[in-house]
């Protein structure tokens, strides 16, 4: 390397030099050699190597920020906004009665535009989950729906032209695909809603789960902002947004406070047949197996049902399930076949 | 092979549609975006959306990626645009049109143990870098934190090589001024 060039530099030069620059962040033994050499042969030039190699050694010991405890979290809201949706098998069933398993296969493999087809010329589209069952619904926008069991989706026949407008009962996971682009000016066909009775729930784009059962409508939103409005007969419409992390409770014509779920992710670990629950109370977590697996429980005592379980509880399956709560709460768990009696 | 080549490996696996690829990347890039995101606003839920939207706009839009001059220098220049965008829209009434006006603010780690000379220089250089205009801050920060070149300068800020130059130096004649009166020693 020519060093002559050297010869004029002041401090100002040698910070804006790539090699100078490089030789002090990520010295080498050939790159520090030869500024040594440099230094030697111009010794008026050592004051202002040495002041450059200090600003910058300097500058460089400032504070790193790296928000490393909160990658996994950050990540798992990714996963669940773009990442693989961990269902069964997709099925495009277009009546509620089960295909037969050849049907099923071939239905999956027929092409898109066999189904669009048929979609365009069907009434209403009518989707729906038996006991246990977990089932994605891709509609024609690209919006993935994943149902849990004991649901329905039902949508209105030429969807999607005016608006995107779904009717929901049960449980389902909603990834609304994002046609807007241009967020001060909204088409009707941008707009996509949710219906769980008379409340309405209406997204651009996001990711959010929705319980509608027993005249209870749970809202949790993963990421993207939502609006939720009732719709009531004598007065004006209210209306409230759902940031991510938000989740809200609805009965009786009355939208609950926000409350912040700090792992809004754990709303969709049902999609894995997961249970997560957290302060559980033995009556709350029963109760699942009955909305969404078709078991029925019977109760010795109802005071049994006050039970809780401290802490967070993880588990895969129904019989894991009932194995923990048995065991943590010291109560005998019966089953027979569908039946499930607590002692 | 150099972890620039390794990245870009990886940047191709991914914009195939590869999942285990798409993870490497967010793993790689967190700390560094996050870091980098600090330095324009300490609302640690704001960046965090923007890397989350950042990373999620990746994979929706793999198949129309190109190939970047480097991943890290991409994935810069993206956060970088999806942090204005994003506080330009949060405050779609208020007349922010100018990208410039984003405050950028380095901060300096106290507790390193430096002896009291170096002690006291480091506060001196904080103290001139903050007064910087934001930009000035910015160049220094990817130039000697970061260590980019000048063309991926030039690229992370959407502006010209010359103007670089230009934006570095009068950056660099205000720093001057922190060795106004000390003296310090050889230190190759």
């Amino acid at each position: 390397m020519d060093s002559s060039r050297y010869a004029s530099f002041t401090t100002k030069d040698f910070l804006a030099d790539d090699d100078f620059v490089s030789a002090v962040i990520s010295p080498t033994d050939a790159s520090t050699r030869f500024w040594k050499q440099v230094a030697e042969h111009y010794p008026d030039k050592q004051e202002a190597i040495a002041q450059a190699t200090t600003l910058i050694r300097g500058y460089r010991a400032q504070d790193t920020f790296t928000n490393a405890s909160r990658q996994a979290e950050l990540w798992k809201r990714i996963e669940a906004e773009v990442g693989p949706v961990e269902a069964q098998p997709k099925v495009l069933q277009l009546r509620p009665r089960p295909l037969p398993a050849l049907l099923r296969i071939a239905a999956a493999v027929v092409p898109l535009g066999l189904g669009s087809l048929f979609f365009w010329y069907n009434q209403d589209q009518h989707f729906e989950t038996a006991f246990g069952e977990i089932k994605t619904v891709e509609m024609p926008d690209g919006t993935q729906v994943l149902l849990n069991g004991n649901s329905s989706l039902t949508y209105e026949r030429g969807w999607g032209k005016n608006s995107r407008e779904v009717w929901l009962k049960g449980e389902g996971f909603f990834r609304v695909a994002h046609l807007n682009k241009d967020s001060t000016h909204i088409k009707p066909g941008e707009r996509f809603v949710v219906h769980c009775n008379d409340l309405a729930i209406e997204v651009l784009g996001t990711t959010f789960n929705v319980n509608n059962r027993h005249a209870k409508v749970d809202v949790g939103l993963v990421t993207g902002k939502i609006k939720l409005t009732v719709a009531a007969a004598n007065k004006p419409a209210s209306s409230v947004v759902l940031a991510p992390g938000d989740y809200v409770e609805y009965a009786a014509k009355t939208i609950s406070p926000k409350k912040k779920l700090a792992h809004p992710e754990t709303l969709v670990t049902w999609c894995k047949r997961q249970f997560i629950f957290k302060d559980g109370k033995l009556g709350d977590m029963l109760k699942v197996l009955e909305d969404t697996y078709g078991y029925q429980i019977k109760y010795s005592k109802t005071a049994v049902q006050e039970l809780k379980i401290e802490g967070e509880i993880n588990v895969t399956g129904v019989e894991a399930l009932l194995e923990t709560i048995s065991a943590s709460l010291h109560v005998s768990i019966y089953q027979n076949g569908k039946q499930i009696i607590v002692n | 092979m150099s972890s620039a080549e390794d990245a870009l490996l990886l940047w191709d696996l991914f914009k195939q549609g590869d999942w285990n690829a798409y993870t490497k990347l967010y793993n790689q890039y967190f700390k560094l975006l996050n870091n980098y995101g600090y330095k324009f606003t300490k609302d640690i839920n704001f960046i965090e959306d923007a890397v989350q939207d950042l990373f999620v706009k990746l994979w929706t839009t793999r198949s129309n990626l190109g190939n970047p001059l480097s991943v890290k220098n991409y994935l810069y220049k993206s956060l970088r645009s999806t942090l204005f965008r994003k506080l330009q829209s949060n405050s779609r009434f208020t007349e922010i049109q100018d990208d410039n006006s984003l405050p950028f603010e380095a901060s300096f780690d106290q507790a390193v143990i430096a002896t009291e000379q170096e002690q006291e220089l480091r506060v001196k250089i904080k103290v001139v870098i903050d007064k910087l205009p934001a930009r000035q801050q910015e160049i220094i920060y990817l130039r000697f934190y970061e260590s980019f070149d000048y063309e991926e300068i030039s690229d992370i800020m959407n502006i010209t090589i010359a103007s670089t130059y230009k934006l570095l130096y009068k950056a660099l004649h205000s720093v001057e001024s922190v060795f106004k009166d000390s003296n310090i020693s050889n230190s190759f």
